[in-house]
This record gives C-alpha cells, structure tokens and sequence, in this order.
C-alpha cells in the first residue's frame, strides 16, 4: 500500500510537467494576448505595446515558459493580469465553491439513482424500470441552462421559498449557504444521476444473474437482504469509477450551472481567464485542476480496496 | 438507514433554510442595495479601466474632478474649472476634501494622480484620452494648472469621465498590485470586500463632498445571464440591474413593482468596412452595401423598438452634435444592384461579416447577410470570441465586422479615433483628408455653435465614402423595484449616491 501510494504520487511529476507544457502553449495558441484582452478596443499601439514589455510577453516563448516554471517550484503562481490578484488564492477561492457544489450534486445524485437504479434492476421491464430509465433519459437530456433557470423560476418567483442565485461562503452564514446551495446541486444532482443510474441498473442486472445470488436466494435469504448484502456490495466498484470520473470533472468546474446561479467557482474562473487570454490564471487552473483529477483516482483506487477485500493495490 | 438520514437531512435544511431565507431578507431591507451587473469588474483602478462594463461600479468608488450631468452639462464636481484661454485650464478644488483613507485631496494629489496616467509605463488607456497635455502644475495648495499643446475641446467631458477620476496617491504606492482590487478612491463609496465573481461589498464614505449618501451599503453582483438577472429582480434578491434585454423591455414595463428606465445611449452599433482590400476597397461596392441594409429592420427585430436607427457616429443623446437631416439612401436593394454593375461586378460579389458570439450580433449578422445577399453579394458569417475580436479589427483581418462603441459625451470621443487617417480605431483603414481636417479643427474649436457644423460636415463625407455601416444607437436599459428612486445616466453608469430607498 505504502509504496503503491509513493508511486502514485512520484507519477504526479511527469504527468503535471506534461500538462504544465500543453497548459503553457496551448492557450498561447489563441489568437490575441493579455495586452490586448485586456486594454481593449481603446487602447492604442503605444500603450499595447508598454503592457506586453511590462508582462515581458514580448520575451521568446521560451523564455517566458522557463521564467513560470521557476516561478511555480518556488511555489509562486504568480499574479492575474487582469486585475492582479495573486493566482493561488485566487484559485483555491474558486476551488472551494465547486468542490462544494460539487460534493452536494454527487450526494444528490446518489440519493436519487442508486434506490432508482436497484428497483430497476430487480424489477427489470416493469412499470417501474420503464419510468426509472425514462427519468434518467429526461435527466441525461435536460441542458443544465434550461432546468437551472426552470428550478430558478419554480422555487424563488412562483413559490418563494429559495433565492435566485449567488453564494455566500458556509464559514460566513451556513444557512445562507444551503439556501443557495440547494438550486445548482439539484441542476447538476439531475445529470449526474442519470448516468450513476443507468450504471447501478446495468451492473445490478448482471450481479443478480451471479451464481452465488441464486445460491443465496435458494438458502432463504430474505430478497432484500440479498439485494443489498449480496447483489449491490459486488456492483459497487463499477459505480465508484463512474464517482471517481464524475468528481474528476466536476472539479474541473461545471461552467454552465457555474454561469446560470452566479456560482464564483473554478469553471467560470477559468473560461472567462481563457476568453482574457490571462495566462497566468489558465496555467494554474489547468495545473491545480490535474492534480486533483490524478489524486482523485487514487482515491478512487483505496475506495476499491475497502469495498472489495479481494483488490489488491501493491 | 443511511439512505434515511440523508433524506431526513436534506428535507430539514431545506426547510430552515426557506425560514432563513425569509429573516434576512427582512433584516437587509432599507439598508443594502444588491445591484446585479453584467460581468465582474476586471480592475477598480480608474487609470487602468478599458471595459464597458466596469465603468457601472466605478462611478460610485470614484469621483471625478467634474461632473457631467444626464443631460450631459459640465457642472463643478471635486473642482472647478476656469479657462483663462483655450489652451489652460485652471483647477480649483473645494476645500478640505479627502480620499477614503484619510489622505488630503489637494493640489499635489491631483498632480499626482495626473502624472501617473501620462506615465507611458503604466500603459493607462486614459493617456490618449487626456490629449494633446503639456503641462501640469500645482499652482497653489488648492490650485491646478495643466495647460494643452494644441487647444481640445472635448477636455472638459473628458474630466468628468473617466481620466477625472481621482485616486489617493499614498494608497497607490503602499498598496501596488493591490491597488486594482481595494481601490481608495474620493467618491461616494468605499471599498469593503471584493469577492471575484461573487460580490463587491462597498460602504458610504461619510467624507464624501456631496455628503454622506442615502443608502449606506451596496453590494454588486455579478450575473452575466440575462434570464437570472431579471428573475434576481423580480424576486427582490437584487433591487436594481443592468443591461435589459430589450426582447424583454415590453413585458418589464408592464410590471407592477417593477420599473423600467430607458434613455437615449452615448454608443452606437456599427460594422467596418475594410477599404484596404477587396471588395471593398472600391467605394461603390461599400456603397451599394450600405445602401442594400436597412438599419430599422434591425431596430425592429434585433432591438425590438429599442433605441434608435442610426446612420452616423454622433447619437440624439449628444443634441447639439446630433444631425437628424442625415440619411443616406438605405434598404434599396435595387439601386444596390445598379451601383454594383456600375462598379463592374456582375457575379455575386462574396463578403464575410465577422462578429462575436453574442445573439444581439448574430442575429445582426443574419438580418444584414439576407438583404445583402438581395442586392448581389453572397454573405458569409464567422463567429469569434471577444477578446479575438480585437485583433481581427487591428489586423484588418476582415472584410465586414463589427466594431461597437460604448461612447463618450463629448462627440469629439466617437468620431476622432475612428475616422482619422492614424486613429487607434480607424479598422476601415478610411483615407480621407476632408475628415481628418474636419475632425482635427472640430477638436480645436471653441464653442458648440461652432464645432456642431464641422461635425455634420464630417459626418456627411462619411456616409459618402461609407467606411462603416451604422445601424443603432442602443439605448442605456436598466430596471429596478419600485421601492427604489435613482437617476439613470446615457452612459448606463450607475451613479448611487442620488439613489434612495421610498
């Protein structure tokens, strides 16, 4: 265990120079710069051309990429060029709102497609299984800017009980918070569960065609008991990849419901750095969002050895 | 059970929350304004400001040296002004002023404050702005003299925008890169917190000159979705926004505790034309393109009645400026046709129309391509993001593209950096003597009466040699709840310290 961890995390080092490269040249890909996003169609050439020599873009690329990653294994992350706050407070300001709302949609999610996904299963092709799939499809095809603001007009014009949008941090009014919380974790809970749904509903199918379910039902262990003692434990490691991978992205910023709830978290941050051409901000989201995607899976990969004795992770 | 729990969980916080949700509400009201705006300022560093959208918060942060009204007059603001001749301005400010951080607001401040915009080093977008300066000293402890090289008209407005506005010097050098974001400026408000894209916490300066002002804490958020910033509105989240969607204006001016403010805006919707290659480098194809669109259909449908039709730079917002005799022919795809043989094209002549991905502009886009295409061009669209945008205007990357403009209350702001031969905004790459003339005397002149003449002048040639097409003149659209009063300005900039709660 103890060296499959130093491992995982030794792999961090190639995969993180990697994307720091593709992060670094990739956004520079774009037509425009900083100067330009950001003195905008009044400046003019001089004051363009003042900008880019204080923010040594007009250095050769190189350069400019071995001056950042100094910069980033003294652990300075440097500033936003639009508007100069410090790049890593800024990000970890934006990380925790997602992570958040993040952790809330998967609760969510797991709260609606695992009981839904179960009864499917073992009432495969009734009543049930038909509304449950037809639910998931709903939720899978639902664009998550058009139930945000139907829940938005729903629960805060026609029945005022939730504000529109915005967020306040939970260690300032945690109250507050889950009032505004609860909106965008229903948008995002939707999707998610229709994919955590299908996936219990086709694994529980295949575990309850197992030979050791039958032996169980034939030795008289009450269907519910063998449900979820003996059928759901086994169909569990599919699922937590499914998590593991849905977490990943999240993270990574779920910019749309981000937009529709005013939502300050990391996905918005990094699209609207991007359309900003704000270097800085890019790089350190892609890196920052890397890192967690790689630690997540490890996660993912204890997770396995806890449910299942028989996965071995050295 | 754990299924139990975590039903039992949500239900109840679901429950107190809507409890909760109710008191504070009731807690905040009276004493908070929420403001939803378009888009999270980028900086609040008056001297470094470049978009449209953070001019609405920072009127309320900072406060320049003089005042323009929403009819656009120049009043006293922190200074008055006297012009002992057309190329010296002299600055009195009132007494005892100060900036939010206690630091005097004197003559050496403002001198400061000039010097650091005209520092080429800071790369300020108001360094252009503030024209042809020669000089600035402190001529007493209350006293400003800058003079001018060249005698520029628009100076005046150009002081009670945004190169007015005056920030604490001794904030500037203790906070450096800091300053962008807590902002110590000498208007009406001040910098309490600023959360990126969450909220922007701002509370009464007590110090303020006008004095302390009504409301004593505003809060702006940012909410770039149209939909949930009206919805924030009508729930009463918010108690005033930004930017309507003029789909919506009607049916927003029909509710009850709603009200709509509408006026005339300083900016105009419009598209280069790039003269410097084919095919319209030829002034009979821009023409005949010109003359194939008809600017009220866009009004109509893209605008929904909104604003007004435009066919120069100069909006009926500027009215001693503004030319109502100046129309050009337009939706006539037939004489388009002619025009076009006349230039010796028979095919169809191909022309790509670039614009942003916003709808406004795409649908713009369709409504031009269609009738275009009736007069003889075949019409391409190519959508790109803004910051793009930008280099595809400065590079002269296109044939047809947008090129909006926020505007200025002085109309010397929305034609000389277009339509000059070296303007930073000539994208058309428009050659005119005749205009340059106009627009370098137009600046040069004294007297409205005087200067109203040149620019119905220049705006005649333009319509002529037709470098860019202009559509409309967007109008400034802004809501708020009934229980509110506040004064709308053309240039859609919020200034709250003459708003108050009923």
């Amino acid at each position: 265990m103890g060296n499959f961890l130093l491992s995982r995390i030794a792999s961090l080092i190639p995969i993180l120079f990697g994307t720091s490269l593709v992060a670094f040249f990739l956004v520079r890909l774009i037509p425009g710069d900083p100067a330009i996003a950001l003195l905008g169609l009044e400046a003019d050439e001089q004051a363009i051309a003042a900008l880019r020599a204080k923010l040594a873009l007009d250095q050769p690329l190189v350069l400019q990429y071995v001056a950042w990653l100094k910069q980033i294994l003294t652990g300075d992350f440097g500033r936003s060029i639009q508007g100069g706050r410090e790049v890593f407070p800024l990000l970890i300001g934006a990380l925790g709102p997602t992570a958040l709302l993040s952790v809330a949609a998967l609760l969510i999610s797991l709260v609606i497609a695992i009981p839904a996904g179960i009864v499917a299963a073992t009432r495969r092709n009734s009543l049930a299984d038909y509304g449950a799939s037809f639910a998931a499809l709903c939720g899978l095809s639902m664009p998550s800017f058009w139930l945000g603001v139907l829940l938005i007009l729903t629960f805060s014009i026609y029945v005022p009980i939730l504000p529109a949008s915005g967020y306040v941090s939970p260690l300032v009014d945690p109250l507050r918070f889950l009032s505004f919380l609860v909106l965008p974790a229903l948008t995002l809970g939707a999707a998610l569960a229709a994919a955590t749904m299908r996936m219990t509903r086709a694994t529980m199918l295949e575990v309850l065609r197992a030979d050791y379910v039958r032996t169980a039902r034939a030795k008289g262990i009450p269907a519910r008991k063998v449900i979820w003692r003996h059928a759901f434990r086994n169909a569990q490691i599919p699922i937590v990849t499914l998590l593991g991978i849905q977490m990943g992205q999240l993270l990574g910023g779920v910019v749309i419901t981000e937009t529709v709830f005013s939502w300050p978290g990391i996905g918005k941050l990094t699209v609207d750095a991007i359309f900003a051409r704000d270097y800085p901000v890019v790089q350190g989201a892609v890196l920052l969002t890397a890192t967690l995607f790689v630690l997540i899976n490890l996660l993912t990969d204890i997770i396995y050895t806890l449910i299942d004795p028989r996965v071995s992770l050295a | 059970m754990l299924r139990r729990t975590l039903l039992k969980g949500l239900v109840m916080s679901v429950a107190l929350v809507s409890l909760m949700n109710g008191t504070s509400a009731l807690a905040q009201a009276g004493k908070t304004l929420d403001v939803a705006i378009v888009s999270d300022p980028v900086t609040l560093d008056p001297a470094l400001m470049a978009s449209f959208f953070e001019l609405s918060v920072q009127y309320n942060i900072h406060e320049p040296l003089l005042h323009v009204t929403p009819d656009l007059k120049i009043e006293p603001g922190l200074a008055s002004v006297t012009t002992p001749d057309d190329k010296t301005y002299v600055l009195t400010l009132k007494p005892n002023l100060t900036f939010h951080d206690g630091t005097a607001l004197d003559a050496a401040a403002v001198k400061a404050n000039f010097d650091r915009m005209l520092d080429p080093s800071l790369a300020s977008p108001r360094r252009s702005e503030l024209g042809p300066i020669d000089s600035v000293e402190a001529t007493g402890p209350l006293q400003v003299t800058v003079k001018l090289k060249t005698p520029y008209a628009p100076f005046l407005q150009v002081l009670a925008n945004r190169a007015g506005m005056m920030v604490s010097p001794t904030a500037v050098k203790s906070l450096q890169a800091d300053f962008a974001t807590k902002a110590v400026g000498a208007g009406p408000y001040k910098v309490v917190s600023w959360t990126k894209n969450s909220e922007l916490v701002l509370e009464a300066f007590d110090g303020y000159w006008r004095g302390a002002p009504a409301i004593k804490r505003i809060v702006f958020r940012p909410i770039p979705d149209e939909t949930v910033r009206l919805t924030n509105l009508r729930s009463g989240t918010v108690q005033l926004i930004d930017s309507v969607p003029p789909q919506t204006v009607a049916q927003v001016g029909r509710e009850s505790g709603l009200t709509l403010s509408q006026s005339p805006g300083l900016g105009f919707n419009a598209f280069s034309l790039n003269t410097t290659r084919p095919p319209f480098n030829d002034a009979k194809v821009r023409k005949a393109f010109s003359m194939a669109v008809n600017p009220q259909i866009v009004q109509r449908t893209v605008y929904f009645g909104t604003g007004a039709v435009s066919y120069g730079p100069i909006p009926p917002s500027i009215a001693w400026a503004y030319d109502k005799n100046l129309q050009p022919p337009r939706g006539d795809a037939a004489a388009a046709k002619k025009l076009l043989t006349e230039a010796g094209k028979s095919e169809p002549v191909p022309v790509t129309i670039t614009v942003t991905n916003s709808p406004i502009q795409i649908r713009t886009a369709e409504i031009i391509q269609a009738q275009a295409n009736q007069a003889g061009f075949k019409v391409d669209i190519k959508q790109i993001d803004p910051t793009s945008l930008i280099t595809v205007l400065r590079q002269k990357d296109f044939d047809l593209c947008m090129s909006p403009w926020s505007g200025r209350s002085d109309p010397d702001g929305n034609m000389y950096n277009y339509f000059t031969k070296s303007g930073p905004n000539n994208f058309a790459g428009y050659q005119s003597e005749k205009v340059d003339e106009l627009l370098q005397k137009a600046r040069t002149t004294a007297g409205e009466e005087a200067r109203a003449p040149l620019y119905r002048e220049a705006q005649a040639q333009i319509a002529e040699d037709a470098p860019m097409l202009f559509l409309t003149f967007p109008a400034t659209l802004q809501a708020s709840q009934k229980a509110l009063t506040w004064l709308q300005y053309p240039d859609g900039a919020f200034r709250l310290q003459f708003a108050k709660f009923n």
